[in-house]
């Protein structure tokens, strides 16, 4: 069998998303126990509801109904997103036969599908090179890893479908302009659409905001629309009907909400277009490297040597404009819709722009692996832009392993054994709770790490357990347990920390422990103030 | 042509062996049985029915793989409230492959509406 140029290339991809998958399951391959901040957690839950239960789930799970309920606010008791990807995460438990590693995987290959899609896009309008390396990029892109281990699962789902919808509107478009009517790229885009409805809203504007200003600039271009109306009309409907029918509790809501927000908006604010991050970081959630572009797209230490990227970045944008070829203007259209999406506040359109800033590298990437490309293009002697061409690869891939991939390496490593995450006794506990304790249980956790505000760790205990684990002040009357820890400060070797969990436990001394082991205790304190 | 089919194939061969061998160094078994899984359960019936609507290889792969994580939840979802969520899984993968078996008969026919 003679290897053609497109079998290496798909073998490479293979080699690519591989290794991909290597660097993003790091904290998965030595600790099977599960981890993610914020809603990492709830986001887990109610896939193992439906293998628990054995059966599909629509209203909230008690244990978790104090965060969420009345989110979806035309249906206040029932989930607040759709159930698509949470669906998915129970189908991997059954797949996979085990109740946290194969929800996991399946995460980390969402998390991680972007560096797929983009491929998929970016090789059909720029060839090889440019998609093999901004994909390449993309594995050890910050903000999309740190997405990953907040826990913002389905949002980073969401954001993979853009390219997969860019690239089904542009074949439609080019197959339209040269008369070869093919409706089925159109249908499919109207499915991808359902799907960023379905994982997460804010995918599906990024979406539609670079179609429109993509068909804007081919209307401006070629003085006619690049689509048929019949067609779009099919598509629109065809997405209505499939949102609605798989995710009919949930699509009131959306809009519901998207009036809300307007409603919301702060005032104007023109300087934010003069600006790129400056007098944009206002969100006491994201960390300043989140504002830093060096720091975003280079190593999080940051440095000199991390602003690499930046150059060929603007160099790529001078070339999609100088070229402004079809391909050229669809990645133009893709960043201008990125600028306003994460400006929408200067149009007095909502609050939460800067979180439109999680795929600032699906966009940029791209355009900075066609910059760099593009300075070969300089050299007339052909033999010259060969080894011009190579060299520059040869420097990207450097750069792109020694920076960013270093950072990026010892970060997803450093999750494996992380303080931050469930710890064997804490998850044996966990278990120990859903088979002894009633379902509407109310337990108080005092000892684990974060216990103190609210952290993610408690929000984890009380999905494993199935349980409600407190976490509002308010409800800490009607409290039935105690889940007294002290595995964490163990752990750091902290005695102060061990000597107050000691304090907080002789107010206990007329109780008798339920369960004791491994540094747990949980005590049935029904009737006892706190 | 049907070289070019078996080449592909060994290729396809390939790269599922690289799977397989990965996922089991890098997960165990419990990684090994959630690629299969994702592979056999939730892409193959979606590609065998794109297989019939005239599109490229790589549209095939891309689409079918994407389109499955958007309607084959969908679909377990709604059947796991009248029958158990663990039988549901597999009654949609044996539906969708009744599917793609009929599309692929109606093929010619499908093509005509389609296109």
């Amino acid at each position: 069998m003679k290897l053609s140029v497109k079998k290496i290339e798909f073998i490479l991809i293979v080699i690519l998303y591989l290794s991909a998958l290597y660097i993003w399951t790091l904290p998965i391959q030595k600790n099977k126990l599960p981890f993610g901040d914020v809603d990492a957690s709830s986001h887990f839950t109610i896939g193992d509801y439906m293998v628990a239960y054995d059966k599909s789930i629509a209203k909230i799970p008690y244990p978790i109904t104090f965060r969420y309920n009345g989110q979806n606010a035309m249906f206040p008791d029932y989930l607040w997103y759709p159930p698509q990807y949470w669906t998915n995460l129970g189908i991997a438990q059954v797949l996979g036969g085990d109740r946290i590693l194969p929800p996991f995987i399946i995460v980390a290959i969402f998390s991680s599908l972007i560096i797929l899609s983009s491929y998929f896009l970016i090789r059909s309008l720029f060839g090889f090179w440019p998609a093999f390396l901004s994909s390449f990029l993309l594995i050890v892109s910050t903000r999309d890893y740190m997405i990953y281990l907040w826990g913002q699962w389905p949002q980073s789902l969401s954001f993979a479908f853009t390219p997969m919808i860019l690239y089904c509107f542009y074949r439609y478009c080019k197959n339209y302009k040269e008369s070869q009517n093919k409706p089925i790229y159109l249908y499919v885009m109207a499915i991808f659409l359902s799907g960023q409805f379905f994982f997460h809203p804010q995918g599906m504007i990024a979406s539609v905001a670079a179609l429109i200003i993509f068909v804007a600039i081919l209307i401006f271009k070629d003085k006619k629309i690049p689509f048929s109306i019949k067609h779009l009309i099919i598509s629109v409907i065809l997405f209505a009907f499939v949102s609605a029918a798989f995710a009919p509790l949930n699509i009131g809501e959306f809009f519901s909400s998207l009036g809300e927000k307007q409603s919301n908006a702060q005032s104007f604010q023109f300087d934010k277009l003069f600006k790129w991050y400056q007098g944009i970081k206002n969100d006491p959630g994201l960390p300043d490297f989140y504002f830093e572009y060096n720091k975003a797209h280079g190593s999080l230490q940051g440095g000199l040597l991390s602003w690499w990227t930046l150059p060929f970045l603007l160099i790529g944008l001078f070339a999609l404009a100088y070229r402004r070829k079809e391909e050229d203007l669809l990645l133009l259209g893709w960043f201008a819709s990125f600028y306003f999406l994460t400006r929408l506040v200067v149009f007095g359109f909502g609050s939460r722009d800067i979180r439109m800033f999680a795929y600032e590298a699906h966009v940029f990437y791209p355009i900075i692996a066609v910059g760099l490309l593009s300075i070969s293009s300089f050299s007339r002697r052909n033999i010259l832009r060969k080894y011009l061409k190579y060299g520059l690869i040869a420097l990207f891939l450097i750069l792109a392993v020694s920076v960013n991939g270093k950072s990026t390496y010892g970060v997803l490593k450093g999750q494996q054994y992380s303080i931050g995450r469930i710890n064997p006794a804490q998850y044996e506990a966990a278990e120990w709770l859903r088979s002894n304790v009633e379902e509407k249980a109310d337990i108080y956790n005092i000892g684990t790490l974060g216990y103190q505000y609210y952290g993610a760790k408690i929000k984890w205990l009380g999905v494993l357990s199935q349980r409600h684990f407190i976490i509002n002040a308010e409800e800490i009357n009607s409290t039935d347990y105690i889940f007294l820890d002290y595995t964490d400060a163990l752990l750091l070797r902290d005695q102060n920390y061990a000597n107050a969990l000691q304090n907080v436990e002789k107010n206990f001394q007329n109780a008798s422990a339920i369960y004791n082991k491994n540094s747990i205790k949980v005590y049935k304190v029904a009737g006892i103030k706190i | 042509m049907p070289e070019l089919k078996s080449e592909n194939n060994i290729l396809f061969g390939i790269a599922l062996l690289l799977v397989i061998l990965v996922s089991f160094a890098m997960l165990g078994l419990a990684g090994l049985r959630t690629m299969l899984g994702i592979i056999i359960v939730m892409f193959l019936p979606f590609y065998l029915i794109l297989d019939n609507l005239g599109m490229e290889q790589r549209e095939k792969i891309f689409f079918s793989f994407f389109i499955s994580i958007i309607l084959f939840p969908s679909l377990v979802y709604w059947l796991g409230f009248v029958a158990p969520f663990k039988i549901s899984i597999f009654v949609i993968f044996a539906a969708l492959l009744i599917a793609a078996y009929t599309i692929k008969k109606f093929s010619k026919r499908e093509r005509q509406l389609f296109f």
